[in-house]
């Protein structure tokens, strides 16, 4: 098992420098107060978010559903482009990997911090009935965590091998690669057992996949409310989940780029590819949006007024139209021009897309609890809106930190680009290029 | 330099003197308790005292909680004689059984005199209340004229045993939140003590039996008393419900066939998919040299 040095060196895992401790004491900080936001409410319950009776899913459920959505991006770049054979992508598929296990963590973390009674988390398998969407999504998450654990160690099986040599097999970390290597030596029966249980995973996490996020949809369509009641929000969330994490996939590709020198590795191709393929998605989103806010404008009933006018000119309008126009709208404007798919305007895309993308999720939450069929009364004047509260706020970032620190703890200790993978096109196209010569 | 030092000292004499002051202030208050005291009687024997305390907090009346009280028999020459204790729950409500009317001493007219009196706690004021009443007897019957059911209802006093004349009696059907009242608000009793009610057909009732209350409520000096009587003079709800069956609102043990099927086999086929998975990640290990 040969392998270009230059490549090895190149992709090897590095120490962090200057800017990525700071970057990770940033980010302890940022969990380390939220750890203390999070015990205040283990202290105090609930009553310390802003949620009541009405607001009862607040910027925690917001938060998971983004988190949910994100973690679709393991099987778009890894199993689909794998899948559909476009090897292009095989720089990406470790970033998206990573940020699928990071973002399928939270999001299970996520559902129980917003839990009053943590502790009582047993209960969903001790008192779950089958016929409850939660006791569904709470399987498909488990599910779906283990697959993409999966998806991101199997690949890696080789590179260990390469990075045990590479590190010394006597050094910490060379004996630390050669552990997770799991003795890969490249046999045959090795290879053989490798593809075959690749392919499978390939399979199997496409309709998992769907599956969390269909699932998902159907916490909140299964429930009769203006804003819910669709059969559409399946596919709606399914094409939302495939915008928001192919957005992370740039953003954070953009700045690995940046921070591991990869520029011959991850290179504007790579940008305009995917930048490309965010339009393609973008525009399935955006039509989906269409379709989710004009039935229910049309049919104009008292209930879906209400909740819409909030949307498009009331309380909820400046972040309505920020996710929509500055999510959607500018993206595809922007990345639909070769000069829009370089890296730093893809980037910044991205970002928007990431940042649209989490206000949509809280644009789907929040609001619709905010308008129930039977008048809210009876309750003090706060009840009637949702303001998410300072601890609430910590908790939420601190989530995302967590989400970050995970990411930057992988991307540390794992090679961001499968080397092996990289070797084996190299070496295929430097053979096809001696054959022409 | 001599100013500042003056200055703190100066406010450290302050936060000493508000912070003891406070300390101190706070031991001292205590609440007054509002207590109303309360005498009902449910048919046949069961009589009970129920004292309902409150006082006033910051938030408005709040339910004085956890308060204990003596009750005690007044007799002649107020010379007392103790029955026992009882406590407010979270709601600010104690009830104390009055347990065999008969063996407790009324005076000479027939009429009983208790007292509640409240025990030392460190949030509320000491309160005493009392209550004088007099024990009835409300007998319920129901007979059948012309094919029309009616509810006899009569109201004795049991001491004298004379017939109570011009008193108000509820008449009315138990229901799960709220009662469903027969006719008119109150009837009054006629000079034999009684009145007679007609109960409509077509009362939805479980099986049709309809339970029949009437309740002379709140009256001085007879207090609350209640009579119950349970009867076939409904019409059988006719209750759909499908309780017994598997459906998606159904209990975890009624989970339809299907959704025990289907996703079940669908899970099975992909933790076994993700078992074999694991194993072939063992075999890789044991299959070292080519």
């Amino acid at each position: 098992m040969e392998t270009n040095p230059q490549i090895i060196n190149d992709l090897a895992p590095k120490k962090f420098g200057r800017y990525g401790k700071v970057w990770l004491v940033f980010l302890l900080l940022m969990i380390l107060v939220s750890f203390y936001a999070y015990g205040q409410q283990l202290i105090k319950g609930l009553v310390i978010t802003e949620m009541r009776d009405y607001a009862l899913w607040g910027v925690y459920i917001s938060n998971f559903v983004f988190f949910v959505a994100i973690s679709l991006v393991g099987s778009l770049i890894t199993a689909i482009l794998r899948l559909s054979g476009a090897n292009w992508s095989t720089p990406l598929t470790r970033i998206a990997e990573i940020i699928a296990v990071a973002a399928i963590i939270m999001a299970g973390l996520t559902i129980i911090i917003d839990m009053g009674r943590p502790e009582r988390l047993f209960y969903l398998f001790t008192h779950g009935r089958l016929q409850s969407p939660i006791i569904w999504d709470v399987i498909v998450i488990s599910t779906y965590l283990v697959l993409s654990l999966l998806l991101l160690y199997y690949p890696l099986l080789p590179d260990f091998a390469i990075l045990k040599t590479f590190f010394g097999k006597n050094t910490k970390p060379g004996k630390w690669y050669g552990r997770l290597a799991l003795n890969w030596s490249g046999s045959e029966k090795q290879k053989s057992l490798y593809n075959r249980s690749i392919r499978i995973l390939s399979v199997l996490i496409i309709p998992v996949a769907f599956g969390i996020h269909t699932v998902t949809a159907w916490l909140f369509a299964t429930t009769y409310r203006p804003g819910w009641d669709s059969t559409n929000f399946g596919p709606y969330f399914i094409a939302g989940a495939f915008v928001a994490g192919a957005g992370s996939v740039v953003t954070i590709m953009f700045i690995l780029r940046k921070t591991n020198h990869l520029e011959a590795y991850i290179t504007d191709l790579h940008f305009d590819k995917m930048g490309k393929l965010l339009v393609l998605l973008c525009l399935v989103y955006l039509y989906f949006n269409v379709n989710e806010y004009l039935v229910p404008a049309y049919k104009n009933t008292k209930e879906e007024a209400v909740h819409l006018a909030e949307l498009f000119t009331g309380e909820y309008a400046s972040l309505f139209w920020l996710a929509i126009v500055g999510g959607l709208i500018v993206p595809i404007v922007v990345l639909i021009f070769p000069r829009g798919r370089k890296p730093i305007p893809a980037f910044l895309m991205g970002m928007l897309v990431v940042v649209g993308a989490w206000w949509k999720r809280y644009l789907i939450v929040t609001p619709t609890l905010l308008h129930p069929f039977l008048p809210i009364q009876g309750v003090p004047e706060n009840w009637r809106h949702y303001y998410p509260s300072a601890l609430e706020w910590i908790i939420t970032f601190g989530t995302l930190a967590m989400a970050l620190l995970i990411i930057t703890l992988l991307v540390r200790y794992l090679p961001v680009i499968p080397i092996h993978e990289t070797a084996e096109e190299k070496g295929i196209e430097e053979l096809k290029k001696s054959k022409r010569t | 330099m001599r100013t500042v030092a003056r200055l703190w000292i100066l406010l450290l004499m302050f936060s000493g003197i508000t912070t003891l002051h406070s300390g101190l202030y706070a031991q001292d208050i205590k609440y007054k308790v509002r207590v109303s005291l309360n005498y009902m009687k449910i048919m046949p024997e069961t009589s009970l005292l129920t004292i309902t305390a409150k006082y006033k907090g910051e938030d408005g009346f709040m339910p004085a909680t956890n308060l204990g009280y003596d009750i005690f028999n007044v007799l002649e020459f107020d010379s007392l004689v103790l029955l026992g204790q009882t406590k407010t729950n979270k709601e600010g409500i104690a009830v104390f059984p009055l347990k065999d009317l008969g063996s407790i001493a009324s005076d000479s007219t027939g009429t009983y005199h208790f007292l509640a009196a409240s025990l030392e706690h460190p949030q509320y004021q000491l309160v005493e209340k009392d209550i004088d009443f007099r024990d009835t007897q409300l007998q319920i019957s129901i007979d059948t004229e012309q094919g029309i059911n009616n509810l006899n209802a009569t109201l004795t006093d049991t001491f004298t045993g004379e017939a109570l004349e011009g008193l108000p009696l509820r008449v009315q059907v138990q229901r799960l939140f709220r009662p469903l009242r027969i006719g008119d608000d109150f009837y009054i009793t006629d000079d034999s003590g009684s009145v007679k009610v007609g109960v409509e057909p077509g009362i939805p009732g479980l099986n049709g039996r309809l339970a029949l209350e009437v309740i002379l409520l709140d009256e001085d000096p007879y207090g609350t008393v209640k009579v119950v009587i349970e009867e076939s003079l409904g019409t059988p709800i006719d209750a759909t419900s499908t309780f017994d069956q598997r459906t998606m609102w159904g209990p975890p043990s009624k989970t339809p066939l299907f959704l025990l099927t289907f996703p079940n086999l669908l899970l099975l086929g992909i933790w076994g998919a993700i078992v074999m998975l694991i194993v072939n990640l063992f075999k890789i290990n044991n299959s070292k040299n080519p």
